[in-house]
């Protein structure tokens, strides 16, 4: 049928007749005109591709865009940390993992076959990533590229490798701060130090660029560092332990306990290196606790510095138990003599004045049963202490009652502060002001005066801390060693915790300076034939405060601190 | 005229190869050359990729050669056949084809697979061509006329649509208005249709596929998902965009040599040309493809029957689409839609039915005393 019309139609038989030759010419030319509209149109669009062309050689996008393997699932930041002059001690850098995109891979053993032929991926286990590739959508092929591995990871070009960028945290000082800043977990999430107790503040900020400042001092820090872990070597010390604080603020400037860890690796925090002994041990101080005796009964205006207690024996008993002096002499002791040579027999008779209620009261008043203020998780509270029958007796001179070395310092600065309790942080307080009074101003003013005959070294009483005498800056303190009780039967073993609480100038105290050693032991070659503080907290707290006195004064703290001197 | 017919039926087959248009040979010639080097360059001469395109397109021209010496008639006599039997083949495939690559579209044949929807270009310039050529010039515009090249365009159109093959679906119909549009339909007709399509978009969109809509909405949100359905335009952008003016140099084309441009071997071989011989190259290539464009329009004035006619045309005008769609869809002025460039694309059937194109071409001007 249709045939049949061609035949008669068909516009091809041109000499068929004149009409069909006319009607070719026609059909002819609209052809012509059609088509060449279209080779006009050809014509436009190739320029629309040249300058199309043309266009993308002159936009941005012809460098390879590194940006378009990178994801960033999971990625936080943490802010910087910074001491109190700005120089940084915790860091995040980013790092970036190869992961394989499953379901986006169309042939994973062929991808696998040609990552491992690069040797910078050669260790990947082939076997082992087919198999997790049933279970998983995104496979970590390797971890924390370096530079080579990066960029052979991005010049591969595989659109199912993708590039994971996360961030580590870099503690740059290493040991230098450990038990302070702690450290994060495989969450970036803080687990201890001031990486937790501050997590929320610290994490995914909306302004990055800050940082996130404590009022440590590095350069302080690693002064009294170097010179704790002297000590440990010199006396064959377990460890020790260091906090420097502001007495005004509470402050701490310096907060270092031995032995320390590298927050940079991540290990079981099981180890005792990670127990911080300024703010989570509880020890028996010893003959620190006399300034406490001393000073309420000052404030109870018991007795005054010139007091004399008479005859006081070399033995005393409470029931049956016996309580040894030092000193063997029978002898007349003033109260400021009894604090200076440490008389255990005369600090009971002092405690016997107060009584053993009021004693009670001013040391939780004090805050030596207080949980520390300081920020940071690693703390704890003395327990509670069982005030029987000779308590009293034992906890004039320190002993049978336990505390924190920082709340020992605190109590102390309130003894040499005016009489003000104070709180220790880490953090930089704007306006710290003083504000509850513990001991009067007059009490404050008499201890100090006290102290200071502890550690002059002219003072013909002969004080426990002369070693601690350094010229020009009229150190003032205290001394005490205790037995450590023994941890499985009743009773003392022969291991000494040895501890120094420093505090200068004595006209106007600013910085107390803490020292504590752990187990320190006598060493004849080394010209050290005792095991109390005075032989070796004593001269520890000398050199470092000779080291770090000039620092402290050229920075002036207190200044900075904009403390409201209370008058 | 039979005496002439006998003459050349006469002619030796040497003597007919000798006879045919030599400019347009050797410009098939040059852009099959240019191909199979920049294959090698995409692979860095290792593989056989290129190896098997040389040999994908020498057997092409041969076909080309044995389709330029056999007279057009046989075209004109059996386009009806050879539409119908297309159509049979896109029918049977939805049984029979293997599938790739998520689409049922190919038939093997063991050495070659083929895409019957390829053919299908040719095959509805060919039934439209023979049809128009029965049409008297005053009854172009009629009912009837109208009617049968719509029905004749819609089957295969549909049935690729099916299979799912958007691009292939889009050339075919692309194709077959180009026919309409040569053979004088009224404008006015054209610019209704526009209308209604553009009326209609959002009900064609609700009938697309997931993946169809995803790369139309990728087309107007590229950045967002870099590494994700868009990452093929993205790379090929920056391909091109790289190349500078004299490009990087031959072997030298970093985005497309490390794979960062995906099917950089077919659809996306242009932003590898760009990227290695830069902008003069790219507008080498542009000319290189209006000359042969321009070549078989002038063969198509050259042709003293209608069928010739308006196949040259028909075909230059395929020709131009494939390229417009192409280079609009490596430069990211088109969604992605799967057509490769013409000749230089690795890819077998779309190379087979442009050489079988130009075959036909050259028959025509062979033949256009002999008709």
């Amino acid at each position: 049928m249709i045939k049949d019309k061609n035949k008669k139609n068909n516009f091809y038989y041109s000499n068929d007749s004149n009409k069909n030759e006319s009607a070719f010419s026609d059909v002819s030319l609209i052809l012509k005109n059609r088509i060449n509209i279209v080779l006009k149109s050809f014509l436009i669009i190739i320029s629309i591709i040249l300058v199309r062309l043309l266009y993308l050689g002159f936009s941005h996008t012809n460098e390879i865009n590194f940006d378009n393997f990178i994801s960033e699932k999971d990625y936080n930041t943490r802010l910087n940390i910074v001491d109190r002059s700005n120089l940084l001690i915790a860091t995040s850098v980013d790092v970036y993992d190869l992961v394989l995109k499953v379901d986006k891979a169309r042939n994973l053993s062929e991808l696998l076959a040609k990552l491992k032929k690069e040797k910078e991926f050669k260790n990947i286990n082939v076997e082992e990533i087919k198999k997790e590739s049933l279970l998983k959508k995104r496979i970590v092929l390797k971890k924390k590229l370096d530079p080579e591995e990066y960029k052979k990871a991005v010049l591969l070009g595989e659109p199912s490798l993708e590039l994971n960028k996360r961030q580590v945290r870099i503690y740059p000082q290493r040991n230098l701060f450990s038990h302070v800043l702690g450290q994060i977990d495989d969450d970036y999430k803080g687990i201890s130090g001031i990486e937790s107790y501050f997590n929320s503040k610290i994490l995914n900020t909306t302004d990055p660029s800050s940082t996130f400042q404590i009022t440590l001092d590095s350069v302080i820090q690693s002064q009294i560092r170097q010179e704790l872990l002297e000590a440990i070597n010199t006396y064959s010390s377990k460890g020790a332990a260091a906090l420097l604080m502001n007495v005004n603020s509470g402050e701490i400037i310096s907060l270092v306990s031995l032995p320390d860890f590298d927050p940079n690796r991540r290990e079981s925090l099981n180890d005792n290196k990670f127990f911080n002994k300024i703010t989570l041990g509880t020890y028996e101080l010893g003959s620190v606790f006399k300034s406490f005796v001393i000073a309420d009964a000052l404030e109870l205006k018991l007795v005054d510095e010139n007091t004399i207690f008479e005859n006081l024996q070399s033995k005393t008993y409470c029931g049956n138990k016996v309580f040894h002096e030092h000193d063997k002499k029978i002898k007349n002791l003033t109260t400021s003599e009894i604090l200076i040579k440490s008389s255990n027999v005369g600090a009971m008779l002092i405690g016997e004045k107060v009584n053993k209620e009021r004693y009670k009261n001013f040391l939780t008043k004090i805050g030596l049963f207080d949980l520390p203020s300081v920020e940071i998780p690693e703390k704890t509270k003395p327990l509670n202490v069982n005030w029987s029958e000779c308590t009293l007796d034992t906890a004039s001179y320190g002993h049978g009652i336990s505390t924190t070395p920082i709340q020992l310092a605190s109590a102390y600065a309130t003894l040499v502060n005016g009489g003000y309790k104070i709180y220790p942080t880490l953090i930089k307080k704007k306006n710290s002001h003083k504000q509850e009074r513990i001991i009067s101003s007059d009490t404050s003013s008499r201890m100090i005066k006290m102290l200071r005959r502890v550690v002059d070294k002219t003072d013909p009483a002969e004080g426990t801390g002369r070693k601690a005498d350094i010229s020009g800056y009229s150190v003032i303190g205290k001394t005490g060693t205790a037995d450590k009780p023994a941890k499985d039967t009743k009773g003392y073993t022969h291991q000494y915790i040895s501890v120094f609480v420093a505090i200068y100038p004595e006209e106007k105290p600013e910085n107390l300076l803490l020292i504590m050693i752990d187990e320190p032991k006598s060493s004849i070659t080394k010209g050290i034939y005792r095991t109390e503080s005075a032989w070796n907290a004593v001269p520890v707290a000398g050199s470092i405060i000779k080291k770090i006195g000039p620092i402290l004064a050229e920075k002036n703290y207190n200044i900075a601190f904009n403390v409201k001197q209370d008058k | 005229m039979p005496e002439k017919l006998k003459t050349s039926k006469a002619r030796s087959v040497f003597e007919r190869v000798q006879s045919l248009d030599r400019s347009l040979i050797q410009l098939v010639l040059i852009l099959g050359a240019l191909s199979v080097f920049c294959l090698y360059s995409i692979d860095k001469g290792q593989g056989s990729t290129y190896l098997k395109h040389l040999l994908r397109f020498s057997f092409a021209f041969f076909i080309l050669l044995a389709i330029a010496i056999t007279n057009i008639e046989f075209w004109y006599r059996y386009s009806y056949h050879f539409y119908f039997l297309n159509l049979f083949i896109l029918f049977i495939i939805k049984f029979i084809g293997v599938s790739a690559k998520g689409a049922q579209r190919w038939l093997d044949f063991g050495v070659f697979h083929i895409q019957p929807s390829e053919l299908a270009k040719l095959s509805i310039i060919l039934v439209l061509a023979k049809f128009f050529n029965s049409v008297k010039v005053e009854n172009v515009n009629k009912i009837y006329s109208l009617l049968v090249s719509t029905i004749l365009i819609l089957i295969p159109f549909l049935l690729v649509l099916k299979q799912p093959d958007l691009g292939t679906a889009i050339l075919i119909l692309g194709a077959a208005v180009g026919v309409l549009w040569i053979v004088g339909i009224n404008r006015k007709i054209f610019i209704s249709c526009v209308v209604i399509v553009i009326l209609s978009l959002p009900l064609i969109f609700a009938g697309l596929k997931t993946y169809q809509k995803q790369r139309v909405l990728n087309f107007f949100n590229a950045e967002k998902d870099p590494l994700g359905k868009n990452y093929q335009v993205i790379q090929a952008k920056i391909g091109v965009g790289s190349g500078g003016i004299f490009g990087k140099g031959y072997m030298k084309g970093s985005q497309s040599a490390l794979n960062f441009v995906p099917e950089n071997h077919t659809d996306f071989v242009f932003s590898h040309f760009a990227e290695e011989f830069g902008l003069l190259g790219a507008i080498l290539l542009l000319w290189l493809f209006f000359k042969i464009i321009k070549k078989i329009t002038v063969v198509g004035d050259q042709c003293h029957n209608n069928f010739s006619k308006i196949f040259c045309y028909a075909f230059a005008f395929n020709f131009f689409l494939y390229i417009a769609i192409n280079l609009g869809m490596v430069t990211g002025l088109l969604p992605v839609v799967g057509v490769p460039l013409p000749i230089l694309s690795y890819g077998g059937t779309a190379l087979l039915t442009n050489m079988m194109g130009f075959g036909i071409v050259l028959s025509a001007k062979l033949y256009n005393e002999h008709f």
